[in-house]
């Protein structure tokens, strides 16, 4: 297995970690080089495509990552695995579906293929799941992906809304979470920046109520904080490795430390100790306004690097 | 204010309705129509009988004698399908969308 320096090295210099986000876990997390690719947000190049958002900088950053990828898959074979972690789509302010996105990225869509990514389901491409869902058509894409280090289950991998109280699908705020995330496209039409003024102006909210513990809901004591994600994963975890959960996974197959999402464009590498296991959560930021973020996960070593 | 409400207002029905249109399938884009898939050498005797006289028959382009002929139908729905093509550009591996194949319709 190709080791994080290795891959650092290996990357040319195009590979940096970002924000010191690196950490060595106790016990091997994969036992194969792992590729994490966040949200990208694929339109149709117009004003409120944030993947493109009008810099041509930013795709060739993009596709010389690809390209990087493509001569890894053929050296490294099958001891690499590459996961894109959802809203590789916007579907959410699409013109009608992937069809024109498609014709827009045509690169972009056909390398990813051609590096045999996993996909992952976002909550803005989560239509691919929905549309052919009685016949069981999914175009691919996984509702979370895992991996396994000597047959017991280290880590899984999400998009992360699930833990969103906004933007979870299933719930009436996720609903209405969409609907002004269409209103705010249609307005990024005025002016194209609307989107990171808007997102930056709620987190200030948050961060008072945050502050003062305003909304703290009762079932998860923790949320409304940056650390909302980790404590809902951490319980996911913590349920697995007890065997509670409905999927076909014995207790005896499963050991999970670390839960690798994207969703909020906010990278983030944090860990925590509790009871004599140490948890990891890896948020790979995103490949949107200018984002350029991975996420790296060989054996014990993880860290989240950006790209060019 | 009372603006700004009804600009909301507007604005999440809009969207809501536009969000509730399941897109078509091309099954269901094809249903109230009939297609012909286009062929190098299809009989045109297969065209006309399927979609009749034709709308418009310009005269022969000079020097393309008389037994090359264009026709021309109106209101008329064509299918471009389309693939994401591999191709090599010098060292780099590149993608094209290319068109595999034509379906010539006309409402049923």
């Amino acid at each position: 297995m190709l080791s994080l320096d290795e891959f650092l090295q290996k990357s040319g210099g195009n590979a940096k970690i970002f924000n010191n986000f690196k950490l060595k876990a106790d016990k091997d997390i994969t036992e194969i080089l792992t590729v994490c690719i966040p949200d990208m947000h694929l339109l149709e190049r117009g004003p409120n495509d944030d993947f493109f958002d009008q810099s041509q900088e930013y795709e060739d950053r993009f596709i010389n990552l690809l390209d990087f990828l493509l001569k890894l898959r053929d050296s490294e074979k099958e001891a690499l695995e590459i996961i894109q972690l959802g809203d590789m789509f916007d579907l959410w302010q699409a013109k009608g579906n992937t069809n024109l996105i498609v014709e827009a990225y045509p690169n972009e869509i056909g390398l990813l293929e051609k590096i045999k990514t996993i996909y992952v389901v976002g909550n803005h491409d989560i239509d691919l799941v929905k549309w052919y869902k009685d016949k069981g058509e999914t175009f691919g894409r996984k509702w979370r992906h895992s991996s396994a280090v000597g047959g017991k289950l280290r880590a899984i991998y999400e998009h992360g809304f699930q833990a969103d109280f906004a933007n979870n699908q299933e719930s009436w705020a996720g609903v209405i979470g969409k609907e002004i995330s269409k209103i705010v496209g249609m307005m990024e039409y005025i002016e194209p920046d609307i989107d990171v003024v808007l997102g930056s102006t709620w987190d200030s909210i948050m961060r008072i109520f945050s502050k003062y513990n305003v909304f703290t809901p009762v079932k998860n004591p923790e949320g409304f904080n940056f650390h909302e994600y980790f404590s809902y994963y951490i319980n996911q975890m913590e349920k697995y490795n007890r065997g509670e959960t409905l999927d076909h996974f014995g207790p005896g197959e499963v050991d999970l430390a670390m839960t690798v999402i994207g969703h909020t464009h906010t990278a983030r590498l944090v860990q925590m100790p509790k009871e004599s296991r140490t948890f990891y959560l890896m948020d790979c930021g995103s490949w949107v306004n200018g984002g350029h973020e991975i996420g790296i996960i060989a054996g014990k070593d993880m860290a989240v690097c950006q790209w060019g | 204010m009372r603006r700004v409400a009804v600009f909301i207002i507007l604005a999440v029905s809009i969207v809501s309705c536009a969000s509730f249109q399941k897109p078509k399938t091309l099954g269901e884009a094809k249903a109230d129509l009939d297609c012909i898939e286009y062929r190098d050498g299809e009989e045109w005797k297969q065209i006309s009988g399927k979609f009749g006289t034709p709308d418009l028959v310009p005269l022969p382009e000079p020097g393309a004698g008389l037994t090359k002929n264009s026709r021309a139908f109106s209101n008329m729905v064509i299918f471009f399908y389309t693939e994401v093509r591999e191709v090599r550009e010098g060292e780099v591996v590149r993608f094209h969308e290319v068109i595999t194949s034509i379906d010539v319709c006309k409402k049923k």
